[in-house]
């Protein structure tokens, strides 16, 4: 026997059912505005495992990143970026927005690369988590 | 914002009215000299327009060096960068300028701040490349001259700190950050001096003004308008900037200036030619601007090698001479009056870059270059084979002492994009840049005591880690050199025996001086790890990466 408590008026099921559709919906929406936005500022988080982006992230790391984090990130004056795993949002907003850590001092690069190279700079130091010489470190 | 950078590139009335005053006080009454027979002072960058960096005090001796005891310390406040400057004391008066451009009075004997000035810097300064440091002020004319991080000369009152005349010279946003990061020099009544920009695409000048008002006095390309030079528009992205402070021979009124590599660095491709003025000495007459003469030590450099090191002067057999190293790897022993070399030999012990230079010619034999797609171990590396950090020359032992280090880098060469580059971006034309060890040996670093005009060595200590100060010779019979852990050495300037040293802290990066006070004797170290360097140099020595920062100027006297 099922209680009459549990039993939901027809009503009620056509309420949920277009409360859930709607929820897809906007979803659906939400999902294709971020994609669209992606494709505006060169792929976003999309393009973090693709080749060609990583590729091209190491050319700018070497021309302006090496100075201070040392080659493939090994670390330098400012700290190591290689082996770690770290979220790509707060890689790319420390691009963005520079740092300054005691006597080490990061510029904002927003001014010098638009987003996607950003985006490609943190593909590539995001390849860097996984190199050999992790292994042997640890 | 264009409003406030347009009124601040202005000299206002009032200014140009003290201004005025100031200079027909200065006719009419004679000024105080720079006093560089003053054994008590280090009146100038390197003490005196000879750059020996050498003081004539001798208080402070291999006697009793070990007695040596802190007398003050000052501390900036702000440690972005380190501390990289080289004081000047003049009549027991310290004047240094710290990060981001806070310049400092201090008494010699006490310690204590008798000014600070703190410029309003434009916004920009937080967003280029080269930010937060400086090496240093001029004092003269009764005022202390800045060249600041958003482009200005600025000339402070000697005796209060206050702003007698400003002028904007460069506009960072068009010249990808080029900024003063040392102090402009003086050549009588000229302010002189260069800005960073070796590195990024833009054509270096050299900038004077009149040092009493501020006034444009005449402007010098470091890149040549030849197309033999340059071809195309080669020579508008050429780099050639002048970093380094430059002397000045008062007696032939002669500005002795060293320039930056060309760029893009190591990708060549575009600029085919001897790429002049860069990495090259100008000799250029100090009231007109006129170049004399220019020895190029690199032409068409493509390793990162620039000229803009200190340039020494010395007799040598009744000749003088100048003395000076090239990033490369060689001194350029040069005729002071003409420019044409008199001998030129390897500090370096691991060069490839050419099989060798011809001492009496200068002609570079089998050049060895990065090339496009290729890794290619280049030596030494563009660290050189020592920092901007100037050597000190004794005329007591008849030697010079310099850091060295043995580092090589791994080079891809590539084509680059201008418009990518961007406000703190380089041009350096390379998809691969790694410092590594010499092929077949290990990175290491010394400090040398040699013949500046043959090279031979007298004496040779190890360092773990490349020194990246100046070096500091005396009367007293020491040298004494600073390295990155923040160790203060003293060493005996025959032997190289080391005779004391003390921790203060952070790495030297800066430029030990000493002067007299009160009857007393003072080393003064600026202490403070900072800039670009040891990040790019880990690789090849791993124990850098963390080393701590900081910025205090200590001041050492006898007991």
């Amino acid at each position: 026997m099922i209680k009459k408590d549990f039993v939901l008026s027809y009503k009620a099921q056509v309420i949920i059912a277009c409360g859930v559709s709607a929820i897809i919906t906007l979803f659906a929406m939400m999902a294709s505005v971020m994609a669209a936005a992606g494709t505006a500022n060169g792929g976003g988080e999309a393009i973090l495992g693709d080749p060609a982006a990583i590729k091209v992230g190491e050319a700018t790391f070497y021309q302006n990143c090496v100075y201070c984090h040392g080659s493939k990130g090994s670390g330098g004056s400012a700290r190591a970026l290689q082996c770690r795993d770290m979220k790509p949002d707060y890689i790319f907003e420390t691009i963005t927005n520079g740092r300054i850590n005691g006597a080490n001092v990061m510029p904002p690069w927003k001014d010098t690369f638009d987003e996607k190279a950003r985006w490609q700079l943190v593909a590539y130091i995001r390849s860097l988590r996984t190199l050999p010489e992790c292994d042997s470190n640890n | 914002m264009a409003v406030s950078r347009r009124k601040r590139s202005r000299v206002t009335f009032p200014i140009m009215a003290a201004a005025a005053f100031a200079a027909l006080t200065t006719t009419m009454v004679p000024q105080p000299s720079f006093a560089e027979d003053s054994p008590n002072d280090w009146p100038k960058y390197y003490r005196t327009d000879d750059a020996w960096r050498y003081s004539p005090l001798d208080q402070i001796n291999t006697g009793n060096v070990k007695k040596l005891k802190v007398a003050w310390i000052h501390q900036p406040g702000d440690i972005q960068m380190g501390l990289q400057a080289t004081p000047i004391v003049i009549d027991g008066i310290v004047y240094y300028v710290g990060a981001n451009n806070n310049v400092f009075a201090v008494d010699g004997e006490t310690g204590k701040t008798l000014w600070h000035y703190k410029p309003e810097l434009d916004p920009i300064v937080t967003k280029v490349f080269y930010v937060a440091a400086t090496r240093g002020v001029t004092v003269g004319h009764g005022m202390v001259y800045l060249g600041s991080l958003d482009g200005r000369y600025i000339a402070l009152d000697q005796k209060t700190g206050k702003v007698v005349w400003e002028r904007q010279i460069t506009d960072l946003k068009t010249c990808y950050g080029c900024l003063f990061s040392s102090p402009p020099q003086l050549a009588g009544d000229i302010l002189y001096g260069g800005t960073t920009g070796g590195d990024q695409p833009q054509a270096g000048k050299i900038f004077a003004v009149n040092a009493l008002t501020g006034e444009p006095a005449w402007t010098f390309n470091t890149i040549k308008d030849d197309p033999k030079s340059w071809p195309g528009d080669s020579g508008k992205v050429g780099g050639g900037g002048a970093w380094m402070p430059g002397v000045y021979d008062a007696k032939t009124d002669t500005i002795l200036i060293g320039t930056s590599n060309a760029a893009p660095d190591f990708f060549p491709d575009g600029r085919v030619g001897d790429n002049l003025y860069s990495a090259t000495i100008l000799a250029i007459e100090g009231k007109t601007g006129n170049l004399k003469w220019h020895y190029q030590e690199v032409p068409h450099d493509t390793w990162d090698y620039d000229s803009a090191y200190e340039i020494m002067s010395i007799k040598h057999d009744g000749k003088d001479l100048l003395v000076h190293l090239n990033k490369g790897g060689y001194v350029f022993v040069l005729d002071k009056a003409t420019g044409k070399p008199f001998n030129i030999w390897p500090l370096a012990k691991h060069i490839n870059w050419t099989s060798g230079i011809d001492p009496k010619t200068g002609e570079i034999k089998d050049r060895y270059e990065p090339k496009v797609g290729e890794e290619r171990v280049m030596c030494p590396y563009l660290l050189g084979v020592r920092s901007w950090n100037a050597a000190s020359y004794s005329p007591k032992t008849g030697l010079w002492y310099t850091n060295a280090m043995e580092v090589c880098n791994t080079i891809n060469s590539s084509p680059q994009e201008i418009d990518k580059v961007g406000l703190a971006g380089l041009y350096l034309g390379v998809s691969k840049l790694e410092a590594v060890p010499p092929p077949g040996d290990k990175a290491s670093a010394r400090l040398d005591a040699r013949d500046p005009i043959t090279g031979k060595v007298k004496w040779s200590v190890d360092y773990e880690m490349p020194g990246l100060g100046s070096v500091l010779s005396t009367a007293g019979g020491l040298v004494f050199n600073g390295d990155v852990r923040g160790v203060f050495h003293a060493y005996d300037a025959e032997t190289g025996k080391e005779l004391w040293n003390f921790n203060t802290g952070s790495g030297i990066r800066s430029g030990p001086v000493s002067y007299a006070a009160g009857g007393k004797q003072y080393i003064l170290v600026p202490s403070g790890l900072g800039s670009h360097a040891p990040g790019f140099m880990a690789s090849a020595f791993p124990k850098i990466k963390g080393l701590p920062g900081g910025a205090a100027l200590i001041a050492l006297t006898l007991e």
